[in-house]
C-alpha cells in the first residue's frame, strides 16, 4: 500500500515537474530517404522519445521546455508543452490590417503662423524612416499597413481662437469636432468609424500650455454634424520653433501608441521614464539622411515586450526557471504576487540601434484599473527621476526579479541568453566573459585563462564617452579590456541617470561580462572573496580550501582531496555572475581550465574534478559524480608566456587568443598548433627572445627590438628610439609553416595592451602572408576620472 | 384671476414632476436601461453643463481616455501629463468619467476594454450632470 502510494507520488511528480531539452537525430537510408527521431533529454541525460514532433525552434537549442508523460502502446513517451501564455495577466489586443489615417494641419483662429509646409507634415507622419507610419509598421512586423485615408494638403483654419477652445471645457474634443465638420464642409470628407485622425496644430491652446501632444487611448466618440464617429485622434501642438528644423517624430509615434491602446510604461516614480519604449520617453536626437540632405530628427528607440505582446506581435518563449534565448520581440515572463514580470533584450533594430546601450530590461505588468499597466522595473536599485538608462542588465550581470535570479550570460546584436534561476556550469559555457587572475600568482596559474578563453567569448560591449548629446558619440566600442589582475582598477562602462533633484549623474559599472576568476583563494583575492578558505563560499558553495588539511573539502560530507584536484564553480553574487577555476597547485588550476575547454560540464553549480583523468569527484548539487564527457578539442592556437613573467603577461595572453596555455619552458615547436602567440618581451619570455632578441634585429630582419641601453623600442632601420613607455611591438612571423605572433611591450601593462590591440585591430596583421610588424603607442581613454577604453596610435610599420 | 391660478397650478405641478423625475431612485437593469434623456448629454461638448442633483445610475457604454503629454520645450523630453476618462454611451453620447473609487469586476485585463467599442461595460455610479463617478465597472 505504502509502496503504491510512493509510486503514485513519483508519477505525479513526473507529470507535473518534467522538464528538459529537445534533441533529435537523423537516420539517412541508402534510398536517400531519412527519418528524424526526437527526444526529451532530462538533466541526467535520460532520453525519452517524443510522441509527436516538437516545434522546430526548440530542437537542439538548449532551451529548457516543460513536458508531460504520455502512456502509449509502445511505452512511455513525452510530449512537449507549449510555453504557457500569460493570457490572464498580460493583456493582448492584436491589431492588424490597414489602419486608415486622415492627416490635417489646422490653424487656430487667432494664430496665423504656418510653421510647417505640408511636405514636412506628410513626411513626419507618412514618410519613410523615420516616420510615424514607418515606426509602427516596422514594430508590428508588417501586421498593419498605415494607409493615408485623406490628407488635407493645405492648412485648415479653425473657427475658434485658442482661448475659445479652452472655454469649452474640452478643447481637445472641440478642436476634433471642428476639424471633422470642416473636412466635411470643405472637402465632403466623412471619416470612417475606427479610423485615425492626426491633427497638427500651429500653436498650443493655453489650457494645454506645455503640451506636446494628446491622444485618445483607443477610439473616442465624437459628434460631427453628419453623425457620431468612433475614431482615434491625436493632436500635436507647435511647442517650440526648433521643431521647424528638427522633426519630433517621437511625439507623433508616442501619441499614435496611445491610439493603439498603450499607456506610459515608465517607473513607479516617473511615468515617462522608459528609454526603451516609445510610449515612455525614448527619444533621442539623431542626424539622418533625408530628402533635404541631412536632417536632425528626434526619434523613438523601441517598444517594450508587454506592448508588443498586447498588439499581437510579441511572444513569450517560456516562463520561470530555465535558460532562455530572448530577442527583440520575444522574452520570458515570471509570475509574482504583484503582477507579471517580463524579461526582454533590446539592442539591434532600425530604431533600437540608436539606444545608448544594449541590455536586458524588465517590465512589470499590473492588473490595476488605472490608465497605466506597464511599469519599467529597476533592477540595479538606482532610483531617481530618470533611471531607465541605468537599470538594465548587460552580459554577466545578474539581479533578482520577482523572487528569482535573472542572469545574462551572452548576447549579440539581436538576442541574449538569459538564465532564470541559478546558472549551471553547462549554462555558462559560451558566455561573454572577463578574466581575472591574481596579480602575484604564478604564471602557470594565470596562463590557465588562455584555456578558459576557448570556451568563453570575450566581452566586447558598448559604453558612452561619458558625455553625449548627439548620436554621433553614442554607444561605441572603445576597445575595452576583458583581462585584469585582481588588484587593479577596471575600465568602466558609463551609464547616466537623473537623480531626484533633477541633476544628471554618471553611473559607472565595471565592464560587464561573466567574470572568470582563475587561481585559488591564496593566489587570487577575487576568488578568495567569493570562495574563502575554511568555510563555504558565496551562495552556499560547499567546496573550499581547507588550510588545516591542505586540500579541498566538501562541507556537506567532510571529504577532503589533497592532490590533483580542482574546483570549477558558478557563483552569482551581487549583480554579477562569476566562474571560479582553481586547483590545489598551479598545474591543477591549468588542468581545471583545460577541463572546461575539453569536456562537457554537467548541469551543476560546482564540481570538484580529478585533474589527471577529469573525473568529477563531487558535484553541487549531488548526483553528477563520474567520468566526464570529453569529446576533445583541436587547438588552432597556443599562447606562450614566460614561466617567470608577471601575471599580467599571462592574463594578457587571454586577450589575444584562446587555446593551449603554455610556458616558454614547455614549448616543443613541432607540436605547436598553427598559430602561436608569444606574449611578453625578450627579457620575460625566452620564446619571444628566439625571434626578437634585445639590442638587435630579429627573425627575418624584424627591425624593432628592445634596447637595453636606451630603455625603449628602437627601429633598427634608422636607429631611432621610437618610444620608452606606453608602447609595444606586435609582429607576425612565418616560421616553418607556423605563424608566430609576438606581442610585447615595455612593461606588463604594455604587453596586455599589445594583446588587446591584436584582438581589436590585429586582423590585417594576422592575415598577412609575409613577415610584418608594427610599433604602436597606446593610452587609456578617460574622462572625469573614469577609464573607459584604449586608444592606439601606430608609430612604425615593417615592411 | 382664475387664469392666473390655473397657470400657477400648472407651474407647481411641473416643478413637482421635475423634482420627482430628478430625485426618484432608479433600479438598474443592465441589459435594457438607456440613460435618461435629461441626464445623457448628446455630445461631449455638453458635458460641462450646470451640475444637477446627483443620482445613482447604471449605464452601458465603453470607456476611453485622452492622454495629455507635456514636454520640456528645449530638450524635447516628455516631462509629465495626465489622463482624462470618458464614457461613450450606447446612444452615442459621451460623458466624463471619474474612476477614482471604482471597483472593477471585469473578465479580462482593464487595458482590453479601454477605447474598445467591441468591449462595452456597465458602469454603476453617481451622475451629477457633469461627471459620472464610477462605483462599479463590470461586463
Amino acid at each position: 500500500m505504502i509502496r503504491a502510494l510512493f509510486v503514485l507520488l513519483a508519477l505525479g511528480w513526473l507529470v507535473f515537474a518534467l522538464s528538459g531539452y529537445v534533441v533529435g537525430y537523423d537516420v539517412l537510408f541508402v534510398n536517400r530517404s531519412s527519418v528524424t527521431y526526437f527526444f526529451l533529454m532530462l538533466d541526467n541525460g535520460t532520453l525519452i522519445p517524443l510522441v509527436e514532433p516538437p516545434p522546430h525552434y526548440l530542437v537542439g537549442t538548449g532551451e529548457r521546455v516543460e513536458a508531460e508523460l504520455v502512456f502509449t502502446e509502445v511505452g512511455v513517451k513525452a510530449r512537449v508543452l507549449a510555453p504557457r501564455e500569460p493570457t490572464q495577466a498580460i493583456p493582448r489586443r492584436p491589431v492588424s490590417g490597414p489602419l486608415l489615417v486622415t492627416l490635417v494641419a489646422a490653424r487656430l483662429a487667432d494664430v496665423s503662423a504656418e510653421p510647417y509646409n505640408m511636405s514636412y507634415v506628410h513626411d513626419v507622419v507618412f514618410g519613410p524612416f523615420p516616420s510615424m507610419r514607418h515606426f509602427w509598421e516596422y514594430m508590428l512586423g508588417g501586421a498593419v499597413i498605415i494607409r493615408p485615408y485623406y490628407i488635407h494638403w493645405r492648412w485648415l483654419t479653425l473657427p475658434r481662437t485658442r482661448a475659445q477652445y479652452c472655454d469649452t471645457g474640452d478643447a481637445f474634443g472641440s478642436i476634433t469636432v471642428d476639424v471633422l465638420n470642416a473636412l466635411y464642409n470643405t472637402a465632403g470628407v466623412r471619416l470612417p468609424d475606427r479610423s485615425y485622425l492626426v491633427i497638427v496644430l500651429n500653436a498650443q491652446p493655453p489650457c494645454y500650455s506645455g503640451a506636446a501632444g494628446m491622444g485618445t487611448v483607443g477610439f473616442g466618440v465624437f459628434a460631427a454634424t453628419y453623425g457620431t464617429v468612433r475614431i482615434a485622434v491625436t493632436q500635436y501642438y507647435h511647442y517650440a520653433d526648433w521643431l521647424t528644423q528638427v522633426p519630433d517624430v517621437d511625439v507623433f509615434v508616442h501619441e499614435f501608441g496611445h491610439n493603439l491602446g498603450l499607456h506610459h510604461p515608465g517607473t513607479l516614480v516617473e511615468e515617462y521614464d522608459n528609454v526603451w519604449d516609445a510610449v515612455g520617453d525614448s527619444g533621442a536626437f539623431v542626424r539622418l539622411n533625408s530628402w533635404l540632405g541631412t536632417t536632425r530628427y528626434y526619434i523613438p528607440r523601441g517598444l517594450s515586450l508587454p506592448h508588443l505582446y498586447y498588439l499581437g506581435v510579441g511572444q513569450f518563449v517560456g516562463s520561470g526557471a530555465g535558460s532562455w534565448l530572448v530577442g527583440p520581440r520575444s522574452g520570458v515572463y515570471l509570475s509574482a504576487s504583484d503582477g507579471v514580470y517580463t524579461v526582454e533584450y533590446k539592442c539591434g533594430g532600425v530604431y533600437e540601434q540608436f539606444l545608448d546601450w544594449c541590455g536586458v530590461v524588465v517590465h512589470r505588468v499590473s492588473s490595476s484599473a488605472s490608465g497605466r499597466w506597464v511599469f519599467f522595473h529597476t533592477v540595479l536599485n538606482v532610483t531617481g527621476q530618470f533611471v531607465s538608462p541605468v537599470n538594465f542588465l548587460d552580459v554577466g550581470q545578474s539581479a533578482r526579479v520577482a523572487g528569482q535570479r535573472v542572469s545574462v550570460l551572452w548576447r549579440n546584436s539581436t538576442h541574449a541568453r538569459v538564465v532564470v534561476g541559478l546558472p549551471t556550469l553547462a549554462d555558462v559555457v559560451g558566455a561573454n566573459a572577463t578574466f581575472v587572475v591574481g596579480s602575484g600568482a604564478a604564471t602557470i596559474d594565470s596562463v590557465a585563462a588562455v584555456y578558459a578563453r576557448t570556451v568563453f567569448s570575450p566581452t566586447a560591449t558598448f559604453t558612452l564617452p561619458v558625455f553625449h548629446f548627439e548620436i554621433s558619440n553614442s554607444r561605441t566600442l572603445f576597445n575595452p579590456l576583458f583581462a585584469y589582475l585582481d588588484d587593479e582598477q577596471w575600465l568602466a562602462q558609463i551609464r547616466y541617470y537623473v537623480d531626484f533633484a533633477g541633476v544628471r549623474r554618471l553611473y559607472p559599472v565595471r565592464y560587464p561580462g561573466v567574470v572568470v576568476s582563475v587561481g585559488g583563494p591564496l593566489a587570487n583575492s577575487l576568488t578568495r572573496a567569493l570562495n574563502p578558505p575554511d568555510r563555504p563560499g558565496a551562495g552556499g558553495l560547499p567546496f573550499y580550501f581547507d588550510t588545516a588539511a591542505w586540500g579541498i573539502r566538501d562541507a556537506r560530507t567532510g571529504q577532503v582531496w589533497r592532490s590533483r584536484a580542482a574546483v570549477v564553480a558558478v557563483v552569482p553574487n551581487g549583480s554579477r555572475v562569476y566562474v571560479l577555476v582553481w586547483g590545489l597547485s598551479g598545474e591543477d588550476t591549468r588542468r581545471a581550465a583545460r577541463w572546461l575547454a575539453e569536456c562537457v560540464p554537467p548541469r551543476a553549480y560546482a564540481v570538484v574534478i580529478n585533474t589527471t583523468d577529469f573525473r568529477v569527484l563531487a558535484s553541487w548539487p549531488s548526483g553528477l559524480v563520474g567520468a566526464s564527457v570529453c569529446p576533445g578539442v583541436v587547438y588552432a592556437a597556443a599562447a606562450v608566456v614566460g614561466a617567470n613573467a608577471a601575471s599580467i603577461d599571462a592574463v594578457g595572453a587571454a586577450m589575444a587568443a584562446g587555446g593551449l596555455g603554455l610556458l616558454d619552458s614547455e614549448v616543443a615547436f613541432g607540436s605547436l598548433p598553427p598559430y602561436v602567440f608569444s606574449v611578453g618581451g625578450p627579457l620575460a619570455n625566452s620564446f619571444t627572445r628566439l625571434y626578437n632578441p634585445s639590442d638587435g634585429l630579429g627573425f627575418g630582419g624584424l627591425p624593432f627590438y628592445y634596447s637595453t641601453s636606451r630603455g625603449g623600442i628602437v627601429d633598427g632601420r634608422t636607429g631611432a628610439l621610437l618610444c620608452t613607455s606606453n608602447c609595444f611591438v606586435v609582429a607576425k612571423l612565418i616560421d616553418r609553416g607556423k605563424a608566430v605572433v609576438l606581442a610585447w611591450g615595455i612593461g606588463g601593462h604594455d604587453t596586455r595592451a599589445a594583446a588587446a590591440y591584436l584582438h581589436y585591430y590585429g586582423r590585417s596583421l594576422l592575415d598577412s602572408r609575409t613577415n610584418t610588424a608594427r610599433v604602436v603607442s597606446w593610452s587609456y581613454l578617460s574622462r572625469d576620472g573614469y577609464r573607459y577604453g584604449l586608444d592606439f596610435t601606430t608609430l612604425a610599420t615593417w615592411p | 384671476m382664475k387664469f392666473g391660478f390655473l397657470v400657477l397650478a400648472v407651474v407647481v405641478a411641473l416643478v413637482v414632476a421635475a423634482v420627482w423625475l430628478v430625485s426618484a431612485p432608479r433600479e438598474s437593469t443592465p441589459h435594457t436601461q438607456q440613460p435618461p434623456q435629461n441626464n445623457s448629454p448628446p455630445t461631449t461638448q455638453q458635458t460641462d453643463k450646470t451640475p444637477q442633483q446627483p443620482i445613482e445610475v447604471t449605464w452601458q457604454g465603453y470607456i476611453y481616455s485622452i492622454v495629455v503629454d507635456f514636454v520640456d520645450p528645449t530638450s524635447g523630453r516628455m516631462t509629465g501629463g495626465y489622463t482624462e476618462w470618458f464614457f461613450g454611451l450606447v446612444n452615442g453620447a459621451t460623458i466624463r468619467l471619474d474612476l477614482t473609487n471604482a471597483t472593477v469586476r471585469l473578465r479580462d485585463h482593464f487595458a482590453i476594454y479601454v477605447g474598445n467599442p467591441d468591449r462595452p461595460v456597465y458602469v454603476r455610479g453617481v451622475w451629477n450632470g457633469t461627471v459620472l463617478k464610477a462605483l462599479e465597472i463590470y461586463d
